[in-house]
């Protein structure tokens, strides 16, 4: 090797003024590999009768050693490495723990014994005075893998990222009660309350929908859901194909996140695709095409859909009057770069939705009025995630996002509008093997504008925070997380101190006990804000613990909570109504209060049954609240005290088929009766769901294609979800869902390019 | 010029005395370990050979070979490995040497190749809940790899078996596989004249088993 350098070093000497020297130097590079060759020859010959030597003087000085090893319980430790310290003299030990070892060492000596699951033992002992059998005990050392302790309360993430997970992102979408999006797939998860239909948005802990913030990429999104129409939920704006994981949090969430009393839903986009891919599909209620286009370490994302309910709701019976069925059209694209040390990614969507339903009259429900919406959405998200160094991670995101609603309302004419800007600065610091930093800012300009009739109101807000995080595990079973979040709310003209603690600590190798604590703010309603109103923000309180046990393929989670609220937004001296619209808000200050507690259980298992898994969820809560309009504490008409989820899936591998089943349960709701002698205290008989989806999966050519039918309702059970009376109660309503069982199908086809380059 | 001479006699010297003897008596330790570890069919006989690439690490633990040997006898034996529990140790181990090995020489190929098959292992674990995180660390070491080497059989050996044991639906299958074990039983045989443990020869005789398998 060294004479191979040489060598090719030489004819760089040309160009040298010592010219000559390639003359010496090649000559001696020959004649020294002659050398060599003879002269190894001979060391070697000369080597081999010093080794035989060596040999013959050793074997009537080697020492044998014995011994047994066993772990802190005297049970044997099979195939342990015994040896003796920087020497290659060692052995295994037996099944049993027996060893024997020869060595030619002398004196004292360190034998080094180590077994797969088990602490390293030095054990030092002297050669020369060794007689007896060694008894070596052995430490049973916690596994890298597995043995980490992470924080979860509170928090459920889907993520094909970790691997131990109470769910993956697939599950979520897969089956049968999530209807494809993603809002009606984390209903299935405890802590949420069963939406029947009639509402929009996610109802966690007692919370009401406003208490819920959804963000995409660190970014939070003003406008997640469809324009509302009155009685009738909307799905969410996502598209479930660009989404790699959800974080989802139930209370006590990182002081990353703020402006939020109850709950986080944290979506991320998919990083790079993996490879050039075409899909179009078609289903009962439109059509939609997507295209990657990978570029070497970047990306083009293209997505365009055409959404039209006609043909959905004509092949079931619904119970709203929709002349004219809901359509949506969207496009939105993509671009995804990666470096070495980066990933930059930016999005674009616009779509433009509408809508006429016939809804009922709030003033007099025994009248119906014509709703029509027509409402336009544009976000744009572009975030860079940098990391110089394995220690440090820089990530910024920046958000625009415009909203305008144009709604006729009878002969009333109603516009919303709204906007977003916002940005978010984080540094994430790995300051030492068990101690990391996390610290960032965030920015974020709103205005809204509203016009009903003659009612006008508007408003513009700027909201600031910075915050401050760190995470430390003195121990491997050990963590604590504790964090600080300043808020300041130019309309309110204050500023907030949100302290934030969770912590967690493993039991067992699969099971850990987990706690958290923190306070939270959030602004007041809108209906307020748009009517100039300025009360300070609201404040909710969280505790809770929380167990977990995750093993490979069944998983429980147990985890109870309490919740308080304060400073809530309560008008005084106004009648209540159930309109949300209402103009008449009286004198409007922070008095309101509630509380919410209550316990959530998630069990999973995937492997008790060949090819068949399923997760039950169950959550119980007990909340009152005392806020806005309400004349008495009392509690939510959107809350049903217990809330139980069955969901299964069978793949039989064979028939390339996924079968699912999913039952909901949810007991009634509250519902505002103006004869009754309390506030909210009738309730809605029970709501149950029996829901069914197949896909089959297969191939024609070269493209691969799903085939889908989903049915919801089953058994087409005639759900009430609560009654609308007429304001001097002599007239009631029911509030129905938008359908009973409903039939929806659709195909899935993609094509992707196969990797020329790879070969 | 009489420097030059005199610098270069007594490093070819140096050369001559030092490195035969040591390279020798590395080599033969790995090969013997390499040996007793291709034969090994019972548990125990395999975790004697894994305890001596163990012991070869502990005597020359600043040599990349011995390093590199045991996390590689580690992640083979992972996958023979029955017990769930011993496999994620097994692993545990690997990556411990692996990161021994890297702080050595990370950017060799087969460097790279090594961290991709013991990611490898640890997918073949739990492929259900470690797919992502494992086969991408695999992926990402091959094209880091092949940017370095492109003809380093292995790392086709190594993409080959991901897409034999996806379902045709997906994009896998015999058929889709079977060119990444053509194109490393190409590169295999180019070496075969030149095999030293020294620089890693794994990987022939199980690339063979799976061409056999793409054809049944």
């Amino acid at each position: 090797m060294i004479g191979n350098s040489i060598y090719k070093s030489a004819p760089d000497s040309l160009e040298t003024s010592f010219f000559q020297g390639k003359y010496i130097i090649l000559f001696f590079c020959s004649f020294w590999f002659a050398i060599q060759t003879t002269l190894t020859k001979r060391i070697k010959r000369n080597l081999l009768t010093a080794m035989i030597i060596c040999a013959s003087i050793s074997s009537y000085s080697q020492t044998i050693i014995r011994g047994s090893i066993t772990d802190e319980h005297h049970l044997p430790v099979s195939y342990a490495n015994v040896s003796i310290s920087g020497t290659m003299d060692g052995n295994s030990a037996d099944s049993s723990g027996h060893f024997k070892l020869l060595t030619t060492t002398k004196g004292k000596q360190l034998l080094k014994v180590s077994a797969l699951g088990f602490e390293t033992l030095q054990y030092p002992l002297n050669i020369d005075t060794v007689t007896n059998i060694i008894h070596i005990k052995l430490k049973h050392s916690s596994g890298v893998l597995l043995a980490e302790v992470e924080i979860t309360a509170g928090n459920i993430d889907a993520s094909n990222d970790k691997i131990l997970t109470h769910i993956k992102p697939v599950d979520l979408l897969s089956n049968a009660s999530s209807q494809g999006d993603i809002i009606g797939a984390v209903q299935n998860l405890p802590g949420v309350q069963r939406n029947g239909g009639d509402q929009t948005g996610l109802f966690v802990r007692g919370g009401d929908a406003s208490e819920t913030m959804v963000l995409i990429d660190g970014i939070t999104v003003q406008n997640p859901f469809f324009s509302n129409v009155p009685g009738v939920g909307q799905r969410s704006r996502f598209n479930p194909f660009q989404l790699k994981g959800t974080s989802f949090s139930t209370g006590g969430y990182s002081a990353r996140y703020g402006q939020a009393l109850s709950s986080i839903l944290d979506l991320q986009t998919i990083d790079l695709p993996e490879k050039t891919i075409l899909s179009a599909g078609v289903n009962l209620s439109g059509l939609m095409l997507s295209g990657t286009q990978r570029i070497k370490d970047n990306a083009f994302e293209f997505y365009g859909n055409y959404t039209n309910y006609g043909p959905y709701y004509s092949l079931s019976n619904t119970n709203y009057d929709f002349y004219r069925a809901p359509q949506s059209a969207g496009v939105s694209s993509r671009w995804i770069s990666k470096t070495d040390k980066g990933l930059f990614k930016i999005s674009l969507g616009y779509t433009n939705s509408s809508s006429g339903t016939t809804v009922s009259n709030p003033d007099n429900v025994s009248s119906l009025l014509r709703f029509d919406l027509h409402n336009k959405n544009t976000l744009l998200n572009a975030s860079y995630d940098y990391w110089p160094s394995h220690q440090l991670r820089l990530f910024i995101a920046a958000a625009f996002s415009k909203n305008s609603d144009h709604i006729k309302w009878s002969d009333t004419t109603f516009t919303r509008a709204d906007d977003r800007d916002q940005l978010r600065a984080e540094l994430n610091w790995q300051a030492a093997n068990k101690f990391k930093v996390t610290t960032g800012t965030e920015l974020a300009y709103s205005s809204y504008a509203q016009q009903f009739d003659v009612h006008q109101g508007k408003f513009s807000e700027i909201l600031a925070a910075a915050y401050l995080e760190a995470e430390y595990k003195p121990l491997r079973w050990l963590a604590f997380k504790p964090g600080l979040r300043t808020e300041y709310s130019k309309l309110s003209g204050n500023g907030e101190v949100a302290p934030r603690l969770s912590l967690a600590a493993k039991i067992t190798s699969h099971s850990q006990l987990g706690v958290a604590s923190g306070i939270f703010y959030q602004s007041s309603p809108t209906l307020y804000l748009l009517q100039g109103y300025r009360p300070s923000q609201q404040k909710a309180v969280h505790y809770l613990v929380n167990y977990e046990w995750i093993e490979r393929n069944r998983s429980l989670r147990i985890e109870a909570f309490y919740k308080d609220y304060s400073r809530l937004v309560r008008e005084i001296g106004t009648r209540y109504s159930p309109n949300p619209y209402r103009f008449d808000l009286g004198l409007v200050n922070n008095s309101g209060y509630g509380y919410a507690r209550g316990m959530d259980l998630f069990w999973r298992d995937k492997s008790s049954v060949k090819n068949f898994d399923y997760w039950i969820s169950y959550s119980f809560i007990d909340t009152k609240r005392y806020y806005q309009n309400y004349p008495s504490s009392a509690t939510p008409d959107f809350v049903s005290k217990h809330n139980f989820n069955l969901v299964t899936k069978y793949y039989p591998e064979r028939l390339h088929t996924v079968f699912s089943l999913g039952y909901n349960y949810a007991s009634g709701r509250p519902y505002y009766n103006p004869l009754s002698t309390s506030f909210l205290n009738e309730k809605s008989p029970a709501y149950h769901n029996l829901s069914f989806k197949a896909s089959y999966l297969t191939t024609i050519r070269k493209m691969f294609a799903a085939w889908y039918v989903n049915i919801d309702n089953l058994s087409n059970y005639k759900n009430i979800l609560g009654y609308r009376y007429s304001t001097d109660g002599r007239f009631k309503n029911p509030i129905l869902p938008p359908q009973y069982r409903a039939i929806f199908f659709g195909v899935y086809l993609s094509i992707s390019e196969f990797k020329k380059d790879e070969l | 010029m009489k420097t030059i001479i005199n610098t270069a006699l007594g490093v070819m010297l140096f050369s001559l005395s030092a490195v035969p003897l040591k390279a020798q008596t590395l080599e033969t330790s790995l090969n013997a370990g390499y040996k007793d570890l291709q034969s090994a069919t019972s548990i125990p006989a395999m975790a004697e050979a894994g305890n001596k690439f163990n012991r070869i690490a502990s005597k020359w633990p600043k040599e990349w070979a011995a390093n590199y040997y045991a996390a590689y006898a580690d992640a083979y034996m992972a996958i023979k490995e029955p017990d769930m529990k011993r496999k994620d140790q097994l692993l545990d181990q690997a990556e411990s040497y692996l990161n021994i090995m890297n702080t050595i020489d990370a950017s060799n190929d087969e460097s790279l190749v090594l961290t991709a098959y013991v990611a490898f292992s640890r997918f073949l674990v739990d492929p259900a809940n470690r797919w992502k995180k494992y086969l991408d660390i695999m992926n990402t070491n091959l094209e880091k790899a092949k940017k370095v080497n492109p003809n380093n059989p292995r790392i086709y050996y190594l993409q080959g078996i991901p897409i034999f044991n996806k379902p045709v639906l997906y994009g896998g299958g015999k058929k889709k596989a079977k060119p990444y074990f053509e194109k490393a039983k190409l590169l295999f045989d180019k070496k075969r004249d030149s095999l030293s443990v020294l620089r890693p020869y794994w990987g022939e005789q199980e690339n063979q088993d799976y061409m056999l398998k793409c054809d049944n």
